[in-house]
């Protein structure tokens, strides 16, 4: 009686350690991986996105700037919006804190301003109209490509998180073993046992994933997830349903291989009970 | 011996799995004990956050408001026109003020009120050559008429003045009197960027 009490804890204790295993593992080689995010930046367009609220919102300080267009030509290319997303990223990723050069957008756009003004006598207040606008423009050049302005506490907020986020793997994993280490040991005489309670554990957890992933996407819309711009939104949509789906697909595998095992076990401890019945009665 | 195999492995089958979905219960039963409030204050917080919503939330705070009209614009589109003859301006009005409807003509700060409200409403445009580029030629008595769907307002300018663009103060928002409020950038040749404001107040007359 006790050793089945023992059982039925370190069954419910391997339920348990397994959710926070796959969960903290699927989080951690998605969100939390430099590689995949960069990925995913790549698959989504993110980067094309990106450029084009950048072009936008220099051409929205143009409009106002009595400047013509042409002043943007080749100020900014998508491949300087890649290298400094990718910059960024990895500066989240890997705690640095550094910044974005914008030096270059600055000096190509005075340059084109320059050659745009040639001729026209400029008073001191419109070349500092001018200085303002550079400086503007630069500036929403690196707020356009960082979009957040606490890029410091996400790294510090990172860092943190990837600490916890291995130590709960870790631990997740021990107890994993511990249980299965202790369920074994109770159930050397009927080994069927060890099969069955840990195949009710991956039921269990398979169970739990699948709920929980039925539960959030009833809940919250995914694809109306709209944050900052479409360039972010659509990476976060992306990433946000691929995490989903692959618990989705982990929790029905769990169940699929808990059942399966389950079924097996308890088929072969039958008919060997059967066996050992019959030829008892065969004996006797 | 199938049967009687076959029927004990099932009714086997059958409890484990009955067990095992117990254990699932559980877990579940004490997360939403213990984080019940916390989880449904996350998701809800998430759910905030998946705004395609955002526009209709923006058009539901107009709307609860007195008086409000039963039919908003959705964000960002053109809902009427504003004529000004004097500097031969006709321009098509949006509903919103993002620097991309700015692109396309003149945006309504989605914080003040429609025409035909009663209150302020703020229009804004750039100084470019296609949009207000001869607002300095606005005078006092000059009319400007907005053709919505619903209606058309004329309002008569009343005032004329130049602010910095932090002095939101001089925009107020209010629901006692109907006053149109046009702005745009200053001046109006600049070359650079524009840190002030001239604005056009002009009140309803029919």
């Amino acid at each position: 009686m006790i050793k089945q009490i023992i059982r039925y804890i370190m069954a419910i204790l391997l339920t348990i350690s397994i959710i926070i295993f796959t969960f903290v593992s699927r989080i951690s080689s998605t969100i939390l991986s430099e590689n995949y995010v960069l990925s995913k930046l790549e698959e989504t367009n993110y980067y094309e996105k990106v450029y084009e609220d950048v072009k936008s919102n220099f051409e929205n300080y143009i409009y106002q700037s009595g400047l013509d267009e042409t002043v943007l030509e080749d100020v900014v290319s998508i491949e300087k919006v890649k290298q400094d997303t990718n910059f960024i990223i990895r500066n989240i990723y890997n705690g640095l804190l550094e910044t974005i050069d914008s030096q270059p957008i600055k000096d190509k756009l005075k340059q084109n301003i320059a050659k745009a003004t040639e001729g026209m006598n400029l008073n001191i207040t419109q070349e500092q109209a001018i200085e303002t606008l550079v400086e503007t423009i630069s500036g929403e050049y690196t707020t356009t490509i960082l979009h957040f302005g606490f890029e410091k506490n996400i790294n510090t907020g990172y860092q943190s998180l990837v600490k916890y986020v291995t130590l709960a793997k870790r631990i997740a994993l021990v107890a994993m073993v511990v249980c299965i280490f202790i369920i074994v040991a109770v159930s050397t005489r009927r080994i069927y046992r060890i099969f069955v309670f840990i195949s009710m554990s991956l039921v269990a957890s398979g169970t739990f994933l699948v709920v929980v992933n039925q539960v959030i996407t009833s809940k919250i819309d995914i694809q109306a997830i709209s944050i900052l711009n479409t360039a972010i939104s659509v990476a976060l949509r992306n990433i946000f349903s691929e995490l989903l789906g692959s618990m989705f697909a982990y929790g029905c595998g769990f169940i699929v291989v808990g059942c399966i095992t389950i079924i097996v076990a308890n088929l072969i401890h039958n008919i060997r009970k059967y066996n050992q019945k019959n030829h008892t009665k065969e004996e006797a | 011996m199938h049967k009687k195999v076959i029927g004990k492995t099932i009714q086997a089958t059958i409890i484990h799995i009955i067990v095992a979905l117990c254990f699932t219960g559980a877990i579940v039963l004490s997360i939403y004990l213990f984080y019940g409030a916390k989880i449904e204050e996350t998701i809800s917080l998430v759910s905030k956050v998946a705004i395609e919503k955002q526009k209709q939330q923006i058009q539901e705070t107009i709307i609860t408001e007195e008086n409000g009209m039963e039919n908003y614009p959705e964000y960002g589109t053109q809902y009427a026109t504003i004529e000004i003859p004097r500097i031969g301006v006709n321009l098509p009005v949006y509903f919103g003020d993002t620097l991309e409807i700015l692109k396309l003509g003149i945006g309504h700060s989605s914080t003040s009120y429609f025409p035909g409200e009663g209150g302020s409403i703020i229009y804004m445009g750039h100084n470019s050559k296609n949009v207000f580029r001869r607002f300095s030629e606005l005078q006092l008595n000059d009319l400007i008429t907005v053709k919505t769907t619903y209606g058309e307002y004329t309002y008569k300018i009343y005032d004329m003045q130049l602010i910095k663009e932090t002095e939101v103060e001089k925009l107020p928002i209010q629901k006692q009197k109907e006053i149109l409020m046009v702005y745009t950038c200053y001046p109006f040749n600049n070359i650079g960027y524009a840190t002030q404001r001239y604005v056009v107040y002009a009140e309803l007359q029919k």
